[in-house]
């Protein structure tokens, strides 16, 4: 320990240098790392600072230090491009980026940086040999975008079942259509196929008058399209069901309306006869104001 | 030679041997690179770094060899670069790397300050490792003077000191000698041309630039008293002059300066922000043209400068016609009406902002009538068409724009907290029409459950024009609220004193088996677990565990919480100096809770519903008779049905500044013993109270409304009332779960159990309980009251919203009593008591607080009012 309190003190450039080195080939990582804190800007420039710069990222990486690893990596690849280590520091770059990448169902920012220093790599280095696994890397990061976007309309078709149902059936309407938009080879777009119909159907019933028929059809729309789509689908009984359901709250739905509509009609012309009597006979007005009056009265 | 490259600093111009021809570069290929010039440096590494390889292809003129030239002087190691073309063969060329290397800084050291801002100093300024050069030196230099110019320290003064480093060739040490010297304060601000609105008005909108502290009033005395002569004496003593109010004022002004809480730190930038809050001041009085014509900041003594200002009020206007264009959804006479602006009022843009485009008091801006309804791009920009005399003639130009449909909702930031967590507490959803009472009503709500630092959540609206669609990201910025309380102390006979507690709010259960998620704890679901240990010596120790699921079920905002409680309390022999800690007997309370809180939409979605069953066991040990019971030694038991009905709509957890929070609730048990033939008047306790008979009503009401106009301030007030009673007379009221009153409402130091322990500062913890007098006597009455009322008013002042400490100052006045009986119960007939107190919230240890209370009333077997004391309160004070 006092060899190292009195290199942390010595400017001895070389010696630093030197137990810096030995001290990262022995696995002490933290206390190589403080030395070459202390002697990276010295050396710059000289033969000894592309292993030192090197070695410097790689002992944040072993401590775990991901984040610093991958922007010293990086700095290392901006400064030593045509360095034989570049190919492998710009792989570590990524790579650490890659570790630190969180769990789907948190932020996923540096996750998209991950996958756009993976992609990096794969552009400068398309003949690496860890090519494969750099796009094994990218894979299951956009896997993790998947599963985020999945989860995220799992929980919207959840709270369908909540407080709000109406204002879910909604999103759920919205949120399936941009999943597929965004995911179109995903292996959960039968499933939300399925629901999107479910989920339109039993919108469009609890919709007020004027918007019903509109929101029949559209439910209709979703359960042709996924008959289309998925012919041999395991949901397909119930996607008929669904469909006859819906078909019929249509037919219910435009019997009712045309009844309504004839009613209106009849109580317009009414309204229009009477105003054309009114017309034709201005003075019958007067005349006829004082009976209603007394049959009020009554 | 042929050369081709260029040089910073050599005044020699490359001598272009080479046909250049731009528009049509040619291919080379690099056969050979060679630096020369170097001493320290390492040719392979400099080739290394200039990017250039043996075998590259690259054309000339290029990228590649003026990449190169950047590259290298990227790394700030040397003094000069050129790149040279030795020899063209054929398509190959040769490369010289032309350098001139100069010293480099190996050491840099700071003098004069302190370790902190060494290495904060150290981070501004990096110039270990590169050439030494006057620029480089002015910058740091400047730097340097700038981090403390911004601390205050205004006259600050950084000498540099080069030394050659011997251990190593060609490198400098390099020291920065800093003399602070000492911090700038300002001593007085001097304000000129100012005629309708005085000094101290405009010194107060200056909000961080503010005169030393002073009470000069004895020096000025003095010093009249001193240059007084005898006939000025006789003048002043013969004919009193009259004194108005505006001079007793500028008196005062000029001799007391009491604002100890200011700071009076010279500040540039925050200098010139207030020179502006004093023009919108102006603004929003009226005076449209207000400016300052000049200010000047000159030294007064060595620590001190004083500020000059002198203004230009101009005229003060009024509005005239207001009229509007492009608006075909809402007519004139409705936007006017919301405006709230009339013809004839004083203009002022800062209103005039607030009315159109966000009233954060009221919320029900112009704006608010179409972005509430979906027209997102709505716009309103008011033109001043015509300036007349005093009198401006407003158009408001309107753009209505298309209803814009949410697209997409997401989150970003939540580093720790699960996406469902927080996207179920959204309000705003995809397929509705964008609506900004739901988005203002959300950002509310995130910031209420607490994971997220309430000042930095931000809505990011990214629309999209074309199809009228607007895609919604909260950007959130997580922040630690989990908390440990650790107190201790030694406390006399009663030995050890102290509590540990954890409360984890953002627990995760589901990843409690798996490490790599914890964070330092499983965390991320919204769960939360708390643990507790009180403890007080022998005589006081309290253990409880609670866990609560906030979405049961994760359908609906359902809480599933499971309690568990264990409490002892023991009478220790503190007189037997033979025996000291002799235990005399023991009161154990344990139970345990299961509890599920609902929320529901109707009446409105503010509503919750809360039931809980809990099973609790008392068990006595010569300590019966203290509570009123018959025997001094036995066990009781209870389960309890309870349910509250709750109403809150308070706008922060921390500092509510506007809503309230009322709440009813009721607990009741089974009616054993009235149904029980066997028992009767008669019927000694051990049966009587074998299974508790009661029921319970509270009911607790806090309302919060902002004050003089300001956010800071805010009235609360509150009242507070509970009502035991029994089911038949024969059993009568029971002996616990009675109200005891007084102090500062802690449970910890009350030492009470089986009791509901209710504050009231100003006087003693628990003296307005009935049966104290009489307590432990045979035969006496049980000891708490039956029925209790409370009253409180609260004026707070928010000090810091800081949320990593945010403290407020409170005025209070209140007012309670407690009863035994209710044919005593009298509700005017109240205990009253004033005073004033602070509290201050760290995330980490929950909110603290002290009071200082004045009781005026007696307290029941005295004769004194109570008279003042102070109380220092941990946690939120519910009652």
């Amino acid at each position: 320990c006092g060899k190292f309190y009195k290199l942390e003190k010595s400017t001895n450039w070389d010696e630093v240098y030197t137990a810096a080195n030995e001290y990262y080939e022995k696995e002490e990582y933290n206390k190589a790392i403080i030395l070459y804190d202390k002697v990276l800007p010295v050396i710059r420039g000289s033969e000894k600072s592309e292993l030192a710069q090197f070695n410097y990222a790689y002992a944040h990486f072993r401590l775990k230090r991901y984040i610093e690893a991958a922007s010293y990596f990086n700095t290392f690849y901006e400064s030593y491009s045509r360095s034989p280590l570049a190919e492998e520091s710009l792989f570590m770059h990524a790579y650490s980026l890659y570790l630190d990448a969180p769990d789907y169902n948190l932020d996923q920012q540096s996750s998209r940086e991950a996958v756009s220093a993976i992609q990096q790599f794969i552009n400068r280095f398309p003949q690496s040999d860890s090519y494969e696994r750099a796009m094994g890397m990218i894979d299951n990061l956009q896997s993790r975008f998947e599963k985020k976007a999945y989860e995220e309309a799992s929980m919207y078709y959840r709270l369908t079942e909540g407080l709000f149902p109406g204002q879910f059936y909604l999103a759920c309407i919205v949120n399936f259509q941009n999943f597929a938009k965004s995911y179109p080879n995903s292996e959960h777009n039968e499933e939300l196929a399925y629901k999107l119909v479910e989920v339109s159907s039993a919108y469009a019933e609890r919709s007020v008058f004027s918007k019903k028929e509109e929101r029949l059809n559209q439910a209709l729309e979703f359960g042709d399209e996924f008959q289309r789509k998925y012919p041999k689908s395991e949901y397909n009984n119930d996607i008929s069901s669904l469909i006859t359901q819906t078909q019929e709250e249509l037919d219910a739905h435009q019997k009712t309306k045309k009844q309504y509509d004839e009613l209106r009609k009849l109580e317009q012309e009414a309204r229009e006869k009477q105003e054309q009597k009114e017309k034709e006979n201005p003075d019958l007005e007067q005349a006829v104001t004082p009976e209603t009056g007394v049959n009020s009265n009554k | 030679q042929i050369r081709l490259g260029q040089s910073r600093y050599s005044a020699q111009k490359p001598v272009d041997i080479l046909e250049l021809n731009y528009a049509q570069p040619k291919k080379y290929k690099i056969a050979e690179i060679k630096a020369v010039g170097l001493s320290t440096l390492d040719e392979t590494a400099i080739i290394s770094l200039s990017g250039l390889k043996v075998g590259d292809e690259i054309s000339v003129p290029g990228d590649a060899i003026s990449d190169a030239l950047k590259k290298l002087w990227q790394q700030g190691i040397i003094g000069d670069v050129k790149i040279l073309v030795t020899k063209i063969e054929g398509d190959e060329i040769h490369l010289l790397l032309d350098l001139t290397e100069r010293p480099r800084f190996s050491i840099v050291e700071f003098t004069g300050v302190s370790s902190t801002q060494e290495s904060e100093l150290r981070d501004k300024v990096q110039i270990r490792g590169r050439v030494v050069r006057e620029d480089v030196l002015n910058s740091s230099k400047r730097k340097i003077t700038n981090y403390f110019v911004e601390k205050g320290y205004l006259n600050t003064e950084v000498k540099i000191v080069q030394e050659r480093d011997t251990s190593f060739p060609n490198s400098v040490k390099l020291r920065f000698d800093v003399d602070k010297k000492s911090k700038v304060k300002i001593n007085e601000i001097a304000i000129t041309g100012n005629e309708e609105i005085t000094d101290g008005k405009i010194k107060k909108k200056m909000k961080k630039t503010n005169e030393h502290a002073r009470v000069w009033i004895f020096k000025d005395v003095f010093e009249r008293i001193k240059n007084a002569d005898a006939e000025k004496v006789g003048n002043s003593i013969a004919h009193r002059n009259p004194v108005t109010d505006e001079e007793v004022k500028t008196y005062i002004n000029k001799n007391f300066k009491l604002n100890f809480f200011n700071s009076s730190k010279f500040n540039k930038k925050e200098y010139r922000n207030d020179k502006d809050n004093i023009i919108n001041f102006y603004q929003t009085k009226g005076y449209r043209d207000a400016e300052i014509l000049a200010d000047s900041v000159y030294d007064f003594d060595e620590r001190t400068v004083n500020i000059d200002i002198d203004l230009e009020e101009g005229r003060k206007y009024y509005y005239r016609e207001i009229s509007f264009t492009g608006n075909y959804i809402h007519d004139d006479a409705e936007l006017l009406a919301k405006l709230g602006i009339q013809k004839g009022d004083t203009y002022n843009k800062e209103l005039l902002d607030k009315r159109l485009n966000y009233d954060p008091t009221k919320g029900d801006d112009i704006s608010s009538l179409y972005q509430d309804d979906g027209y997102l791009f709505f716009q309103i920009d008011p033109v001043e068409v015509n300036v007349a005399a005093d009198s401006i003639d407003i158009e408001m130009r309107i753009f209505e724009g298309p209803q814009v449909t949410v697209n997409s909702v997401s989150i970003e930031g939540n580093e720790r907290t699960s996406d469902h967590v927080v996207m179920r507490e959204i309000r705003i959803l995809p397929g509705q029409k964008f609506d900004r009472s739901l988005l203002v009503r959300t950002i509310r709500e995130l910031s209420q459950i607490g994971y997220f630092d309430p000042e930095t959540i931000n809505p990011d609206l990214r629309p999209n024009f074309e199809d009228a669609t607007v895609d919604i990201v909260f950007q959130l910025e997580e922040r630690p609220n989990d908390q440990i309380e650790l107190s201790g102390g030694w406390g006399g006979f009663y030995g050890f004193v102290g509590t540990v507690g954890l409360v984890f709010n953002n627990f995760s259960v589901r990843n409690i088996g798996d490490f790599s998620k914890w964070r330092p704890l499983p965390v991320g679901d919204g769960q939360k677990l708390s643990l507790r240990v009180q403890a007080n010596g022998k005589s006081f120790q309290n253990y409880s565990f609670s866990f609560t699921e906030p979405w049961f079920g994760g359908k609906k905002p359902n809480a599933l919480s499971v309690s568990l409680n264990h409490s002892v309390q023991r009478q220790i022999d503190i007189y037997n100096q033979s025996n000291f800690g002799n235990e005399l007997g023991f009161f154990k309370i344990t139970g345990v809770t299961v509890g599920l809180a609902k929320r529901v939409t109707w009446p409105d979605d503010y509503f919750s519903i809360s039931n809980s069953l809990q099973y609790q066991v008392y068990e006595f040990d010569q300590y019966g008779t203290s509570f009123g019971l018959s025997f001094p030694t036995g066990r009781l038991k209870s389960f309890v049905f309870n349910t509250t009905v709750s109403r809150s709509n308070v706008d922060s957890p921390i500092y509510p500044r506007m809503g309230s929070n009322i709440s009813l609730g009721v607990n009741f048990t089974p009616p054993y013993a009235s149904l029980n033939k066997n028992i009767t008047e008669d019927s000694p306790d051990q049966e009587k109270y074998k299974w508790l008979e009661y029921h319970k009503w509270m009911f607790d009401a806090k309302f919060y409304t902002p004050i003089f106009g300001s956010s800071k301030f805010v009235v609360s007030a509150r009242t507070h009332m509970g009502f035991l009673g029994s089911y038949s007379k024969k059993v009568g009221m029971i002996p616990v779960e009675r109200f005891v009153m007084g102090g500062d409402g802690m449970t910890f130091n009350n030492f009470s159990l089986g009791q509901d322990i209710i504050g009231l500062r100003g006087y003693e913890n628990q003296v307005l309980t009935p049966g104290r007098n009489t307590r432990g006597i045979e035969g006496a009455d049980p000891y708490g009251g039956i029925v209790y009322n409370k009253y409180v008013m609260e004026l707070r002042y928010l000090v810091s919203p800081n949320p990593s400490a945010t403290i407020f100052l409170l005025g209070f006045a209140e007012a309670g009593n407690n009863w035994g009986d209710y044919a005593e119960f009298n509700p005017y007939d109240l205990k009253k008591s004033a005073g004033f107190g602070a509290r201050i919230f760290m995330p980490a240890f929950g909110l603290l607080g002290i009071d200082w209370g004045y009781g005026f009333d007696a307290a029941p077997g005295t004769v004194q009012p109570s008279g003042g004391m102070f109380h220092f309160t941990i946690g939120q004070q519910f009652r």
